[in-house]
């Protein structure tokens, strides 16, 4: 499996249907930061679309190609919440009190739980959160989360395990607060 | 029954909930394909183009960059009267205020009801005398008669009528109302007019910003008095009779704080209140030896004292902060970034916020510690146009000069701290922080003439425009404040 470093390197010599695989495997994780911030689902397509093109965009300017994964996840970020604030008169607050009818959404709001562990996990450390998320929304084998984001087996092993230390203390937290 | 606490199997559960489709890859690799979309190195630069760009493109566009400019160039009062090329200027505003009695302001709901509503009898020197204030969203009411003041809880498990000497308790919305544009005149940059003759729910009014407080404010042509600052409505009749004496709601619970009063014991509720308020004293205590560790450079003293504030209250931002802060300046760059992640996430949560750029910019050198470039000039970016701003509006940059001061008398400190930096100095902090994170150095001599200082700020704002880099120069050489 070829690395983040080694796909951006592919776009930039020329070979754009690189950047399809960089699409493919951080799908997910771009949707669910674009989600979290959002918490309505209509608006993560434009958000996700909107986050790749700004990525492919600047991908010249990117110092560090084994930290593709954080700073995609970083761009969708601001992304969102640029789509918020173009939104008149809503707020994230306003969101938060209108999940309910959204809940009952035939496309799926998440569920409470599921949006808990979401806020969890987008309040990971950047490099902890790309781990956790090629690991577990992408798919991938620790092994191959390692060739991706350019890193040892050891470190990666290490980032989720910190990752899931930090996910349960979170987790009880929220249970203990409801 | 708690969650289940298999971390694993829910991680995965929840990739499958947020999903993917072709769709997505097919929209990007199509823009892609077909030329409208390219690899730029010149994307920072276009980027920050296109926030300015946005800006162009929002309904008051053109006036709001014409009243950016007027505060520019004047470098102080943004009175577009003075140019003569307009009839209003806020000073007829600051006028008016000085002659009202009274002022009302009412805060309805989406769908009409009030949420909110205060009576404020302004005395000769423009400050707040009597006082009534109605929320019925909370179920809390309020009379100040200048000796008592009664706070009634209404809701039915409450239904208590506090009464307290006027010396140890006040409630206000604007302490001085007849006074709250005086600024203006004192040469601070605080509103600028957006636009004259506009609409304002169907009533002619002129359109003015609060540029420190990012708030509307809507000004009838008429009396020149406010009709609306931010999300209230403001008028000035005189209240109707009764509106300050204070009555106690039959049937309430009375007990009565004044001196010399006998009143029975407190409600239960009150009893727990207070028991969370001396928790909030507790995380208080917290706080500030936490604050001064870190002020005094006790990194591990500041760490645990900030942990244990926000245990107690984690609703603290500032706690938050400061640990992450105080993290970074151990050398702990990782919980430094995951502490000040939280905070960030906790306040965009909730609508985002004035310091949220200070945090950006914290957490943008705790990358730079741990060495994610990348990461770090995007949080960079982030905070950029706001201390930007702050060259020509210092009110602007208030959070950062915060950010970089724990020893600050704020947020309930008020012992072994000291106060806010003057204009100037925010100002010099504001360039000595650009040089620390540029690298760039564009020659701002305190001591020299308008001109030169005019063309120093220019010059940052143009080097905002063109590159916007961060480059991290601990050893920047920097100006000394006055």
């Amino acid at each position: 499996m070829q690395s983040d470093a080694e796909l951006i390197e592919s776009v930039l010599a020329g070979r754009e249907q690189a950047f399809e695989l960089l699409i493919k495997r951080y799908e997910r994780s771009v949707r669910a930061t674009a989600l979290h911030v959002v918490k309505d689902r209509h608006l993560v397509f434009d958000i996700a679309q909107e986050s790749f093109l700004r990525a492919y965009r600047q991908l010249g300017k990117l110092q560090q190609p084994a930290a593709f994964g954080a700073w995609l996840l970083q761009i969708t970020h601001r992304c969102a919440l640029d789509t918020l604030r173009r939104r008149p008169n809503e707020t994230p607050l306003e969101l938060d009190e209108n999940l309910g009818p959204l809940l009952e959404d035939r496309d799926g709001q998440l569920e409470e739980d599921k949006q808990q562990l979401l806020a969890a996990v987008m309040q990971l450390p950047a490099a902890e959160r790309q781990v956790v998320m090629l690991r577990y929304f992408g798919d991938h084998t620790v092994k191959e989360v390692a060739n991706i984001a350019g890193r040892s087996v050891g470190t990666v092993t290490k980032q989720l395990s910190r990752a899931h230390r930090r996910l349960r203390h979170m987790v009880e937290e929220l249970y203990d607060a409801s | 029954m708690p969650p289940e606490n298999n971390i694993e199997k829910r991680l995965r559960e929840l990739g499958e909930a947020v999903g993917n489709d072709d769709s997505l890859t097919r929209a990007v690799m199509a823009r892609i394909r077909t030329g409208q979309i390219a690899v730029s190195d010149e994307d920072s630069k276009s980027r920050i183009q296109l926030t300015t760009r946005r800006f162009i493109m929002n309904r008051f566009a053109k006036l709001a960059i014409a009243a950016a400019v007027v505060v520019g160039i004047i470098g102080g009062v943004s009175f577009l009267g003075r140019f003569g090329s307009t009839a209003y200027a806020i000073e007829q505003t600051i006028a008016a205020l000085h002659n009202v009695r009274y002022m009302h302001i009412a805060k309805y709901d989406k769908a009409g009801n009030l949420e909110d509503e205060r009576w404020e009898e302004i005395d000769p020197n423009g400050y707040q005398a009597r006082y009534r204030q109605n929320t019925p969203s909370r179920l809390f009411y309020v009379v100040d008669d200048l000796k008592t003041v009664m706070v009634y809880h209404a809701s039915k498990d409450k239904n208590t009528a506090v009464l307290s000497d006027r010396k140890n308790r006040s409630y206000t919305w604007h302490a001085a109302p007849g006074k709250m544009f005086d600024e203006i005149a004192e040469g601070k940059p605080a509103y600028a007019v957006v636009a004259e003759n506009v609409q304002y729910k169907g009533r002619p009014a002129h359109h003015l910003r609060a540029v420190a407080f990012d708030t509307d404010v809507y000004v009838d042509p008429q009396t020149k008095l406010p009709m609306a600052i931010g999300d209230y409505e403001v008028s000035f009749e005189e209240p109707p009779q009764g509106t300050f004496d204070i009555v106690v709601p039959e049937g309430a619970i009375v007990v009565d704080k004044r001196p010399g009063a006998t009143s029975g014991p407190e409600p239960q509720w009150m009893v727990q209140e207070r028991e969370k308020e001396q928790a909030g004293e507790l995380a208080q205590g917290y706080f500030e030896q936490g604050r001064r560790a870190l002020g005094a450079g006790e990194y591990a003293a500041a760490v645990k004292a900030l942990t244990k504030t926000v245990e107690i209250s984690p609703g603290r931002n500032w706690a938050w902060f400061w640990l992450g802060v105080a993290l970074y300046d151990s050398g702990k760059y990782d919980d430094a970034i995951y502490r000040l992640t939280q905070v960030i996430e906790m306040i965009s949560e909730n609508g985002g916020g004035m310091s949220i750029p200070s945090y950006y910019l914290a957490r943008a050198q705790a990358y730079q510690g741990k060495g994610m470039a990348d990461m770090a000039q995007i949080d960079f970016e982030t905070a950029l146009p706001k201390m930007i701003e702050s060259l020509r509006n210092v009110k602007a940059g208030w959070s950062f000069d915060l950010a970089d001061d724990p020893l600050r008398c704020a947020d309930g400190m008020r012992q072994d701290c000291h106060g806010a930096p003057t204009a100037e100095q925010s100002l010099i902090m504001m360039i000595n922080r650009l040089r620390v994170f540029t690298g760039q150095n564009f020659g701002y001599d305190p001591n020299g003439s308008a001109e030169q200082k005019e063309r120093a700020i220019a010059a940052w704002e143009q080097w905002a425009k063109d590159s916007g880099r961060m480059k991290f120069t601990p050893d920047a050489k920097l100006i000394p404040l006055p």
